[in-house]
């Protein structure tokens, strides 16, 4: 269960660091200044910086420029060739024809064929560039901005892109054989006849990609956004997966999916009602917004199930520690009396538990992300190897609470009472403790 | 049956004078130009190849008039006189040049050349010698006073071999061997092992296939159509073969044109760069002052030898080309391979391709058997007369000449002369009218009469090779015995047991499925039903016969149990009337279990792999700290070896066995490996695997010993030297890209040393696999060579030479695989030595001489040089003092007077052997005469002398020169018994004779009894058993006439009688009986 759950949080934290880096890639400029002059021959001289669209540390593109201008903002004309500058050359053209009108400068990035392999591009403002045919083996493109951008016939295999936005991409032909795609978003984009083999989508939103006649193979699709991927009979993809897509997109309801792998797997606004799940593996999966009425999970392994937003009813047959954490996820938790239940191995995302009474309750290895348990009673609960990443415990009594092995990040003690309450092996980061305090270690 | 075969195996092995695949290594290498004719138009010299001399003879009398022969290296391809009394001989194996002085017939130095010295040329002021070396891909240029390189010419092309000049000599015209046709792949690549193939273009469907995958060879169909055994699965997505036209556009066997995939925008989908192309070099044009290089292209695949034409000054090239484009074997049936003419425009590069078997329509598979032989098949000599208004051309495969005019046109007397087995080299006596060829296969000279165009005179040479080669060979080069059309043969593909660095869709939708059974040896558990062996198999490249036998099954896909369930093929592909009956099946796999690798040049002398080993040709992806395109450092290759032999995710120990690279052909019991039994045929069971990457399709596990000879391909450039690289389709480009792509190697010195081990794979004597360790299973051994074997040297004084320390201490050791021979002159004789690691001295030819290390090059000066010469272990003792392996060595037969090239031909007198006779009676009175005969085995033949033995019967004599003995029997009545002794006597030294004595019995004529009645008169005689009585009678004696009475009478014993009953009553008459002769 540890390496799922490891997963799950992993997608937490990823998003996390997201906003994390956004907030140091600020040397990419892909965006510039124009400024127009009039000349004395009734000419208008255009002007700007050309700039890396990549960040300091990465390797320099400075794409190319192509002035236009237009009289009516519909259709544009190309003045002059393609401009090609040095990084913060400034640079400038003059329309000597100019008769009034309005300009524009499109930046271009033309990298057909172009040896890159290894390169640093991670958070490259990469938008719309060209790099079909090029060879890209191994590079870094993560948090790249690569929307609409052409890779069609690269070879990507090994690169890493982690976190890009490929929204509208070319990757008809690619071969990107083991790259990193994890959750990233290609959502649109062409990845016909693409060679994804070995690939990592986890957590990637693959909506309306189109994956004909590809090699998903091997591929890591945990987490993996399908609702609207297109794919063909040609596509080779695992069976797992391939299930998925078809629950996803073709929906379920009473299926018969006894003993299936549906571990990890996004199936949010599916409708599975009246399925048959019965000893299916459930492990991991987000049941966001799905429909279950009438499921029968009989035997299922529900551990760190997200039910939040889910349809479930008196009909669903399920078990009572699920049906109790989908609860506590969408009617809400706070006040109640769940002492000695057991709550181990389940996720638990924004709930509210202030209040409750968990004394004795078994909570080992379950996922406690951002939930607030303020004031709640923890005595001698259990969180032994829990992830209580943001979790709110202030005023919280954790007398005698067992919290070995568990991480703490970012988790709040503020006030608690923790008298004999045991953090062997506890992870401590960012966490703020009863006094105040921030621990790291 | 078991112990019978193995006494006669061991009888054979221990036979004196047999030389076998023991003392005689085969590596069916090719002679070039063997042949030359001095510059005064006296002398003709010959490369004896298998027996690695030059023959010199005198041909002033139009009739080849041997003067002797020179040991020079081993494998000698090449002669070329440079001067009417210097020679210079290419010997391919030794990888060196031997420099012959003609009036003293002896090597006076040895220059080490790179690998696989082919041809020799002179041109340039001053002049300089030109040495194509395959290979490496060189034409080596030589100082011809100094002996020392002068420059390094790298040709763009794949074994640069036959060569020739300009007639003003300032040009050196070089045909290059294996230059391909701009023939190439579309193909997948590789990918990880547990990966699948990408997805291939031809899927795409705006591609030219309209995503067919394969498309269809006939418009919209398949042709013929595939079969309704195998339509219920549909075939496996295969790569396609696009060649070149005319105009430059890649096209498929369907009109499809693949030009944007190829070197059109849409190039990298094929791993291409726009505008790649294959220059497709066939013919380098070398400045010989400045050495400036041009080509000439699109002439062949195969360019197998080049002359000039003296009048016209074009560049004549003859070889093959293929047809590899066109897919599927039911249409490339018999017509696969053209023979060609290329002629050659030096000035504008302009180029003219005759096919010169004009008489063939290529419309059948099959046509009559005369117009078969009319064929010419793998041309491997051209030689223009003076005027250029006539070639000839010699066809290794088809046994014979044909002449052309200077349009090349075949013309002649004859549509072709035949010739012994394997003409290759050709010279031209124009003023006594005489042609010259070397009979490679046979060993032999045919002398061709150009006036009346036949054969005038075979010459045997003295051929080592065993007769287990010559009667294989046929069954893979013969284009008159195994194809249809007569141009065709195995060796047509698998050029001199090689392969032709194409690739070939030789798929048969036609046939059924081959079913996969419990007999293939899979390493991981076998595919599917669904995955048996399509016959739709798609593009693969040829491999090489090299070493196949006892590494079976074949093919890339391990489809063919053994070398028997090829057989088709001589019928289904070559077109041929019969296949091989199972005797010619046995023949052609016991010659091919006889070819081996060659020594390895990226291995060091004494077969150690190399720590520092420069890779020329081999570059970076850019996926480590180089560049793309940057070369790759030295590799280690022993490094790369440990690297190999992991076992985890990027060795390939587990799979490819060491020494050759095969599958393991044992399984693992869970304790040890077991040798799987042998199956129908002997065939061995080397593993096979199926893996994603080959979207499960089972393939063997390939052996790994001639990847070097696969470079070339180039995909990370804009051009490329071939169309065709590695993997079973050849559309892997470089060692590096295989290395990369399928075991995730990215550090530039890690893949260095693996492609350095790649290189240096054959060779053996690496790291071995172990019965008890399930993830190195033992290899099945590999027929190869020692990397040290052929090195050569030559000394003119007795100072130290490390290199030949190094030699003798090699030859000491018991596991180096190496013998050392030495040749030179001693006291003005031609000698032999060989190292015997028992004594560790060198014997000599001579028997009970020897000599230390020190002591033999005490002999060598300047006029009696010597020449060390590193040889195959086993094969020294022949090679250096027993020249015909028959016990006697070569000096002792020589002072002896017998013949050391000839294992009948004894340095010892064998005594005569006169006929057999018996005890004979005879009439006293009648001549008797006898002839008898006696044998010698002996040779050179002796002179045999007949005489009688006392006593000598009165009157007898017998003729000393024909032994026809003569004698008249006489004396007193009644019978005599006479004791005659015959003597025959050879003039050997000593004399040896024969005798026998035998008894005459003489004996009378009388009549025994007579016995008159009315019925008739009876009369009895003694007899001599065997002859024949007759009776005569006349009524009165004087009757002029005596009559026969009908019915002459044969003795069967010692008495006879005859009755007449023609007498009537109360007549007289009288008889007389006489003995007919």
């Amino acid at each position: 269960m540890i390496p799922n759950l490891t997963k799950s949080c992993a997608r937490f934290v990823v998003m996390l660091s997201f906003l994390f880096g956004s907030a140091l890639t600020t040397n990419a400029q892909r965006n510039f200044k124009v400024s127009l002059f009039p000349t004395n021959q009734n000419g208008v001289a255009i002007t700007w910086r050309a700039q890396s669209a990549t960040p300091v540390g990465d390797l320099f593109i400075i794409p190319q420029f192509q002035v236009e201008r237009s009289t009516d903002l519909k259709t544009w004309t190309p003045i002059g060739g393609l401009l090609t500058g040095s990084l913060n050359q400034a640079m400038s053209l003059v329309d000597s024809n100019a008769s009034g009108g309005n300009y524009r400068v499109a930046s271009i990035i033309q990298k057909e064929y172009a040896q890159l392999n290894g390169v640093k591009l991670d958070f490259g403002q990469l938008s719309g560039a060209d790099f079909f045919g090029a060879s890209l083996f191994g590079a870094h493109l993560a948090q790249a901005d690569l929307t609409g951008a052409s890779f069609s016939g690269a070879d990507l295999r090994n690169a890493d892109l982690s976190n890009a936005n490929l929204t509208g991409a070319d990757l008809f032909g690619v071969e990107a054989l083991g790259a990193i795609f994890d959750g990233g978003n290609l959502r649109g984009a062409d990845g016909g006849f693409g060679d994804f083999g070995l690939a990592s989508f986890f957590n990637t939103d693959l909506g309306n990609t189109d994956f004909r006649f590809s090699i998903l193979s091997g591929a890591n699709l945990d987490f993996a956004v399908f609702k609207g991927m297109i794919l063909d009979s040609n596509t080779e993809m695992d069976p797992k997966p391939r299930l998925i897509w078809q629950i996803v997109n073709n929906g379920a309801p009473g299926a018969i999916l006894t003993n299936k792998d549906l571990s990890i797997a996004t199936l949010t606004n599916v409708n599975l009602s009246g399925a048959k799940l019965n000893g299916a593996n459930l492990n991991n999966t987000d049941f966001q917004n799905a429909d279950v009425r009438g499921a029968n999970f009989t035997g299922a392994n529900l551990a760190f199930v997200d039910f939040r937003g889910t349809l479930l009813d008196g009909t669903t047959i399920i078990d009572t520690k699920s049906r109790l954490t989908w609860q506590i996820l969408n009617q809400g938790g706070a006040g109640l009396d769940l002492h000695g239940t057991n709550l181990s191995s389940i996720l638990l995302i924004n709930a509210n538990l202030s209040s409750a009474n968990l004394s004795n309750a078994n909570c080992s290895g379950s996922a406690f992300l951002q939930v607030n348990l303020n004031g709640a009673n923890l005595a001698k609960v259990n969180f032994t190897g829990a992830h209580l990443l943001s979790t709110t415990m202030t005023n919280a009594n954790l007398t005698q609470a067992i919290l070995t092995s568990a991480d703490l990040s970012g988790a709040n003690f503020r006030n608690a009472i923790t008298n004999g309450a045991t953090f062997t092996g506890a992870k401590f980061s960012n966490t703020i403790m009863p006094d105040g305090s921030i621990r790291n270690f | 049956m078991a112990v019978a075969s193995g006494l006669y195996l061991w009888a054979t092995a221990l036979c004196p004078g047999q030389i076998t695949t023991t003392n005689f290594f085969n590596w069916e290498t090719a002679p070039v130009h063997p042949v030359d004719l001095s510059p005064d138009g006296t002398k003709l010299a010959v490369c004896n190849l298998p027996d690695n001399r030059l023959e010199i003879f005198d041909v002033t009398s139009g009739k080849l008039l041997p003067l002797g022969n020179i040991p020079v290296g081993l494998d000698p391809v090449t002669v070329r006189f440079r001067t009417s009394t210097e020679l210079w001989v290419a010997n391919y194996i030794s990888d060196s040049i031997s420099i012959v002085d003609l009036p003293s017939m002896r090597v006076v130095n040895s220059i080490t050349t790179s690998n696989e010295p082919s041809d020799i040329v002179f041109a340039g002021t001053p002049q300089r010698a030109f040495i194509s070396c395959g290979q490496p891909n060189l034409v080596q240029i030589f100082n011809t006073s100094t002996f020392q390189v002068v420059t390094n010419l790298v040709i763009d092309g794949n074994r640069p071999r036959a060569m020739a000049t300009s007639p003003d000599g300032s040009k050196v015209y070089v045909a290059i061997f294996e230059s391909g046709n701009a023939s190439t792949i579309i193909g997948t690549g590789v990918s990880p092992l547990t990966a699948l193939p990408r997805p291939s273009p031809i899927n795409f469907p705006n591609a030219p296939s309209g995503g067919q995958n394969p498309p269809p060879n006939s418009g919209t169909n398949f042709s013929p159509a595939i079969s309704s055994l195998t339509s219920t699965a549909a075939p496996p997505r295969v790569g396609l073969i696009v060649k070149k036209n005319s105009v430059g556009r890649w096209m498929d066997d369907n009109l499809g044109d693949w030009t944007e995939f190829i070197r059109g925008t849409n190039a990298a989908f094929t791993g291409r760069l726009p505008n790649w192309d294959m220059p497709d070099h066939d013919l380098a044009i070398i400045d010989a002052t400045n050495f400036g290089i041009n080509y000439a292209s699109g002439l062949m695949n195969i360019c197998m030898a080049i002359a000039v034409n003296p009048a016209s000054g074009k560049i004549s090239v003859v070889g093959t080309d293929a047809i590899n484009n066109v897919r599927y074997q039911p249409v490339l049936n018999g017509v696969f391979i053209r023979v060609n003419l290329a002629q050659v425009d030096p000035l504008n590069l302009t180029n003219n391709i005759l096919d010169l078997n004009s008489h063939l329509s290529y419309q059948t598979p099959q046509v009559s058997q005369a117009e078969r032989e009319k064929s010419i098949g793998d041309p491997r000599a051209i030689v223009w007369n003076s005027n250029g208004s006539r070639g000839y051309v010699t066809g290794l495969g088809s046994d014979n000449l044909i002449i052309i005019d200077a349009q090349g046109h075949r013309t002649g007397l004859n549509p072709s002369i035949n010739l012994g087995q394997g003409p290759t080299g050709l010279a031209l006596d124009e003023s006594r009218h005489r042609l010259f060829v070397y009979n490679r296969f046979v060993g032999s000279i045919s002398t061709v009469d150009t006036i009346s165009e036949t054969v005038v005179d075979t010459l045997p040479l003295f051929d080592p090779t065993p007769q287990v080669i010559k009667v294989g060979r046929p069954h893979l080069y013969n284009t008159h015995q195994t194809s249809g059309l007569g141009q065709i043969a195995c060796g047509s593909c698998h050029v001199d047991t090689r392969f032709d660095r194409l690739a070939w869709d030789l798929g048969d939708q036609t046939e059924p499925f081959t079913l996969i059974n419990s007999t293939f040896n899979f390493l991981s558990p076998p595919p599917a039903v669904t995955n048996n062996f399509h016959p739709m198999k798609g593009p693969m490249v040829t491999q090489t016969l090299q070493d196949i036998i006892g590494h079976e099954p074949f093919h890339w896909r391990g489809d063919k149990e053994g070398l028997e369930e090829f057989n088709g093929t001589f019928t289904n592909l070559q077109g041929a009337v019969t296949a091989l009956t199972t005797n010619e099946m046995q023949e052609f796999k016991s010659f091919l279990a006889t070819v081996r690798f060659a020594p390895n040049p990226f291995r060091q002398l004494d077969n150690s792999l190399s720590t520092n080993l420069p890779l020329p040709g081999h570059f970076a992806l850019g996926r480590g700290t180089l560049t793309n395109g940057a070369p790759l450092p030295n590799g280690n290759a022993q490094s790369g070896q440990t690297a190999f032999r992991l076992t985890t995710a990027t060795g390939c120990i587990i799979c490819h066995t060491l020494p050759t690279g095969v599958g393991t052909d044992m399984r693992f019991n869970g304790f040890q490996w077991l040798q799987l039994p042998l199956s129908t045929n002997s065939s061995h069971h080397a593993a096979m695997l199926q893996l994603e990457r080959s979207s499960n399709l089972p393939f063997k596990i390939p052996q790994l010993r001639n990847m070097f000879d696969k470079m070339g391909m180039d995909l990370t450039r804009t051009t490329s030297r071939a169309g065709f690289g590695f993997s079973h389709d050849g559309s892997v480009d470089s060692l590096t890209r295989f290395v990369q792509d399928s075991f995730a190697f990215t550090n530039d010195q890690a893949t260095a040393d693996m492609v350095a081990f790649m290189v240096s794979f054959s060779g053996s004597d690496l790291i071995p696999g172990s019965l008890t360790d399930p993830n190195r299973s033992p290899g099945l051994a590999s027929l190869d060579t020692q990397a040290g074997v052929g090195r050569q040297i030559t000394i003119n004084s007795p100072a130290q030479v490390t290199l030949i320390d190094t030699m003798v201490t090699l030859a000491n050791s018991s596991t180096s695989r190496i013998d050392l021979v030495v040749k030179g002159l001693k006291d003005g004789l031609s000698r032999g030595w060989f190292f015997d690691r028992t004594s560790a001295k060198f014997l000599s030819d001579r028997q009970s001489e020897t000599f230390t290390a020190v002591a033999l090059r005490a002999f060598a000066s300047v006029g009696s040089e010597q020449t060390y010469t590193l040889v195959p272990r086993g094969t020294g003792k022949r090679i250096g003092i027993d020249r015909d392996a028959d016990g006697y060595l070569d000096r002792d037969e020589l002072d002896f007077g017998s013949d050391p090239a000839n294992s009948l031909s004894l340095a010892t007198n064998t005594p005569p052997h006169l006929s057999s006779m018996t005890n004979l009676m005879v009439l006293k009175g009648r001549l008797l005469t006898l002839n008898f005969t006696a044998t010698d085995a002996d040779i050179p033949a002796q002179t045999l002398t007949f005489s009688l033995g006392a006593p000598v019967p009165p009157g007898a004599s017998i003729n000393s020169t024909n032994g026809i003995f003569l004698w008249v029997p006489s004396g007193p009545p009644g019978a005599t018994t006479n004791s005659v002794t015959i003597i025959v006597t050879d003039n050997g030294t000593p004399n040896k004779n024969d005798t026998k004595t035998f008894t005459v019995t003489a004996v009378d004529l009388n009549v025994s009894s007579f016995n008159a009645t009315a019925s008739g008169t009876t009369l009895g005689w003694s007899s001599i058993p065997g002859q024949t009585y007759r009776l005569q009678y006349k009524a009165n004696l004087e009757d002029p006439v005596w009559i026969d009475l009908s019915g002459d009478v044969t003795a069967t014993g010692n008495n006879a009688s005859k009755t007449d009953l023609s007498t009537g009553t109360n007549s007289t008459r009288f008889y007389r009986i006489l003995a007919l002769p």
